[in-house]
């Protein structure tokens, strides 16, 4: 019982459309890839520029693997990705599910103040940021790189939609068999929010993986630093490298692509149900 | 709710105990650094450097550590990027590290809100005789020195070229008037089918030379682009309207070179020149080791700029890479042993010449040894006697980029005439001065 | 007990997740909103406060009003292909029939958005270059001969960055309608074409209604998001060529970093929050109008 519009089934004008759609969206992907195994005089200066490499070049990649501290800054964005996916996974259904499902008072002006977060553009607080967490105590530790990243206006917003739809009856009768508000969160709800969790879940790792001026301004240590750093590493102030910065481009994707396809049904299921509700 | 209220008391209770606890442990102080000797002096300092220079810093580094053992130096490297923004932030919030490497117009603001140690007075006195005064600017304020340049920071006296390109239309020496410059500029200049210029002449344009160039000429002239009180600018002066008309006419009536390629972030105007976009690009000495290094060219040479008027070679220059210390540093000792030992004359010889930059130091420059490990410098070398120091011209940045390049690009585009722009240049400088200095 | 079991809930609950949210988000953008009076250097210990006038300045400055018009065309053009291109490519990927092709377009078209928009920028920047990029090569193949320099020309630049972020991010936007498609339950175009309906009229009369909700999701996301670009801007041109392709973003940016004016910058981060928050609320209202319908 399949539902959409292809009752008419696609023709060959659909195909050829999402075909060409599809060369346009990964084009810029092969060129990175392809360009990341020529030498920096190549890619600088052949004309017409060259699809193929000329020669085969490993000398980015193994630039950027061997001059950086790469494997250890892989492990620092891992650990801080995880942690903080994590806490706002976590965080975002509770709180979300608070704000569906409980009454209190304060509740609408706190949830707008919680959305009104959303709309400042992180250079602004950036400096107001950076004296908190150096007031805490926190500069030049993995802690205050992840202290502000623990919870997310977008994840409490995303998970409440989602608890809005689940009928009440279910935590009631949770509630009469004598269940705590703290079980009945974690062995009713949460099932049944799995795959808006699995959505925030990578969303929350891409989003972390790529950031890179707060970790840099908070860390002062090179072999602290996140991964996302590799690629602007080598070039200088007026030297560019476009060889390094095309094999440290594909080497921080990698991770986030491997996340994408071991979770991507869930998060396509996710994102399907965040439109509708 | 009385277990939530005490739950919650306690929390806050802590968490004001924890940022007491911090604030207070924030307190530090200061003192003064003297020569020391090696063996005695001990301890910890942190060292920020910029990453573009870490060959040369390691082998500071390392050398360092062999004369003084007892010091640890915890040296980080920051990509350039955001390492202004690191500066500032961690000054901002008090972290900084004890010492850092800075470019000179980023320790006016430093210097400016009491953040740097003064350098001590005996070693002060030695470098005004030893450097560059011109390369003193940037670190000096109200007379008193706050750190110590390594580089003279040149972005006029010299221009890149092709000697064939150049002997094609009869140049078999670089031109040595003005009016030469432009006469090879124009016949080297090729245009497509509507007469825009395809392959340029004489390009100068990027954020550092469209501001120089225009300092230089109006200096040369032997005018001034200060007004009386010498704390605000004045550009609506006959040299100023000479010089910029002579730019002005480069791109619109001449030709020999175009604007659009300026903003392009990816590639510097010098790219363009190792590309062979261009005959002749006027750029600082730094950009030789790329053409030499990335483009693995040997065609191209470096040749002397004319001067405007044939009389003076004069150029304003901002001061370049150095060193300055926190005035909370808790280390003085040490850190300016270490700031000592990074800026003899042996250490200003190793790292220019690693760098490839020009050195701040008269002796090395004027070294034959120096010249020889990098020959085409010596145009730059030449004319360094020449140079003034840019003046308390704050923020120079926005100065360059957002005024000076922003007006010349309406000139340019816009159809803003000469005048207009000359005018703008002046209000918008002397309005940025007033604001920085009410801060 | 139970009641006291709900409120403690409800209270452990929100109070670490409030708590960090007031230290490390409310604060600074109180702190922000403060600064924004004042004439503010971070390492001044005595800033002069200005009152007003940065925010008189504000209105009157030709680049931020450069930089506003900038924006509201940058959103505006980018949100309006988005909504059109991506329902567009959703309509057509729900057309497959066969599920392995369909997943295989859902992930295409959702590679670039798990990219990291810098390195993008970056690669796209090497794409566009007026003679070595590969847009020129294919643009001279096809006898086009002139130069056309995509991040330089002043009335090419905004298309370009356009251009770069649509690429880079509708990927979303076709998921979430490709989502909305599926989930229309087949007898509604059953019906009609036992009425003897055409396509087009199906699409206007049957899918789009019941796409309205999904439809005003994503284009609210879709504009919040669209106000706030800067990396692509940032690492392409920085704004230029003289303010050509400034969004907002980057303005507030520049002024804090670049010319040391944080007051000013706050002045502007936080007109751009009320501008957006009006704007939410505008959407908000206009949809609860058509939630009955």
């Amino acid at each position: 019982m399949r539902s959409g519009m292809h009752i008419r089934r696609a023709g060959i004008v659909t195909y050829l459309f999402l075909a060409a759609g599809a060369a346009v969206a990964m084009f810029p992907f092969l060129w990175m890839i392809l360009n990341s195994f020529k030498t920096n005089k190549e890619i600088l200066l052949t004309v017409p520029p060259t699809f193929f490499p000329k020669t085969f070049y490993l000398g980015g990649y193994l630039k950027v693997l061997f001059e950086a501290p790469f494997l250890r800054w892989t492990l620092n964005s891992l650990f801080i990705a995880v942690v903080t996916t994590a806490a706002v996974v976590f965080s975002s259904a509770l709180v979300g599910y608070v704000y569906a499902k409980f009454r209190f008072s304060g509740k609408k002006t706190s949830f707008l103040i919680i959305l009104a977060t959303l709309m400042i553009p992180f250079e602004v607080i950036m400096i107001p940021e950076f004296l908190v967490v150096s007031w805490l105590g926190l500069l030049n530790t993995l802690s205050g790189v992840m202290a502000p990243s623990l919870v997310s206006a977008f994840g409490i917003f995303m998970c409440r939609q989602f608890c809005e739809s689940i009928p009440g009856d279910l935590m009631d009768a949770g509630r009469i068999d004598g269940a705590s508000e703290l079980g009945i969160f974690l062995r009713i709800v949460v099932p049944e929010i799995t795959p808006a969790m699995s959505a925030l879940t990578i969303f929350n790792f891409m989003a972390s993986w790529n950031n890179y001026v707060w970790p840099l301004i908070v860390i002062n240590d090179v072999r602290k630093m996140p991964v996302s750093l590799a690629i602007s590493y080598f070039n200088g102030i007026h030297a560019v490298h476009p060889s390094y910065v095309m094999a440290a481009s594909v080497l921080v994707m990698l991770p986030i692509l491997i996340v994408y396809l071991i979770f991507q049904r869930q998060f396509v299921e996710g994102l399907a149900l965040s439109g509708l509700k | 709710m009385k277990q939530s209220i005490s739950r919650g008391f306690i929390l806050a209770a802590g968490f004001s105990l924890v940022l007491a606890g911090v604030l207070v442990g924030c307190q530090r102080r200061a003192s003064s650094g003297t020569a020391g000797n090696p063996s005695s002096l001990k301890g910890t300092i942190t060292y920020w450097y910029n990453q573009d220079w870490e060959d040369a810093n390691k082998q500071l580094l390392d050398a360092f550590s062999k004369a003084y053992p007892n010091i640890t130096v915890n040296a980080t490297g920051f990509t350039y990027d955001t390492f202004i923004e690191k500066i500032r932030a961690a000054y901002s919030a008090g972290e900084e590290s004890d010492v850092q490497q800075v470019f000179g117009d980023w320790a006016s603001d430093l210097m400016k809100h009491k953040r740097l140690a003064q350098v001590p007075k005996d070693y002060a006195e030695q470098l005004k005789k030893r450097l560059f005064d011109t390369t003193l600017g940037g670190y000096t304020h109200e007379g008193v020195l706050y750190g110590v340049p390594k580089e003279y920071n040149i972005e006029c006296g010299g221009v890149l070229y092709y000697p064939a390109d150049l002997k094609k239309v009869g140049y078999n020496e670089f031109p040595k008037t003005f009016s030469e410059l432009m006469d090879a500029a124009k016949k080297l200049t090729r245009y497509d089918t509507k007469g825009n210029p395809i392959h340029w002449g004489f390009d100068f344009m990027t954020t550092d030379n469209i501001p120089y160039l225009l300092l230089s000429f109006i200096l040369q002239q032997n005018g001034s682009y200060w007004a009386a009180d010498k704390i605000h600018v004045k550009f609506t002066t006959p040299e100023a309207q000479k010089a910029l008309q002579a730019m002005a006419d480069m791109v619109l009536k001449d030709k020999v070179t175009e604007i659009k390629h300026l903003s392009d972030t990816n590639n510097d105007a010098s790219n363009y020149f190792f590309k062979g976009d261009s005959s002749m690009c006027f750029r600082g000495p730094w950009v030789i080791p790329v053409g030499t290094g990335e483009f693995e060219l040997d065609n191209f040479a470096y040749g002397p700029m004319p001067s405007f008027t044939g009389a003076s070679k004069a150029f304003a220059a901002e001061s370049g890479w150095g060193e300055v210390v926190s005035a909370k540093t808790k280390n003085a000792d040490s850190a300016w042993a270490f700031v000592r030992f990074i800026s003899s004359p042996e250490s200003h010889t190793l790292w220019t010449t690693v760098t490839n930059t020009i050195p701040s130091e008269k002796s090395v420059a004027e070294s034959k040894e120096f010249l020889q490990s990098n020959p085409m410098i010596k145009v730059s070398l030449d004319v360094l006697p020449y140079g003034q120091p840019i003046g308390p011209l704050q923020s120079i940045d926005t100065f360059k980029s957002q005024i000076v390049v922003n007006n010349f690009t309406s000139l340019c585009t816009g159809g803003q005439d000469v005048a207009t722009t000359l005018r703008k240049i002046e209000e918008e400088t002397n309005k940025m001065i007033d604001e920085i200095r009410a801060q | 007990m139970r009641w006291r079991d709900r409120e403690r809930f409800i209270f452990f609950s929100l109070l670490p997740v409030f708590l960090l949210l007031a230290v490390f988000v409310v604060l600074p953008i109180v702190f922000s909103l403060v600064i924004s009076f004042f004439n503010y250097n971070p390492l001044s210990r005595h800033p002069p406060f200005t009152g007003l006038e940065n925010y008189r300045n504000l209105f009157r400055d030709p680049v931020f009003l450069k930089s506003l018009a900038n924006t509201f065309f940058f959103v505006g053009v980018s949100v309006a292909i988005n909504l059109v291109l991506a329902t567009l490519i959703a309509l057509s990927i729900d057309l497959v029939s066969r599920l392995g092709i369909r997943n295989l377009f859902r992930t295409v078209f959702f590679l670039p958005t798990a990219a990291n928009i810098a390195a993008v920028a970056i690669v796209w920047s090497y794409m566009l270059d007026p003679r070595f990029g590969i847009v020129a090569a294919v643009l001279s193949t096809f006898g086009v001969n002139v130069q056309f320099n995509w991040l330089g020309d002043q009335n090419l630049v905004m298309a370009s960055i356009i251009t770069l972020n649509l690429w880079q991010d509708i990927g979303y936007n076709i998921i979430i309608v490709l989502a909305g498609l599926e989930s229309i339950p087949r007898m509604f175009y059953e019906s009609a074409l036992l009425d003897g309906a055409d396509r087009v009229r199906v699409f206007f009369r049957i899918t789009l209604p019941l796409l309205a909700r999904t439809m005003l999701f994503v284009s609210v996301m879709t504009i919040i998001s669209y106000f706030q670009v800067f990396t692509p801007v940032m690492v392409l041109t920085r704004g230029g060529p003289n303010h050509a392709s400034e969004l907002i973003g980057v303005s507030i940016y520049l002024n804090a970093f670049q010319f040391s004016k944080l007051g000013y910058a706050s002045t502007m981060a936080v007109t751009m929050m009320v501008l957006m928050m009006v704007l939410s609320l505008l959407q908000m209202r206009i949809f609860r109008a058509n939630w009955e319908y």
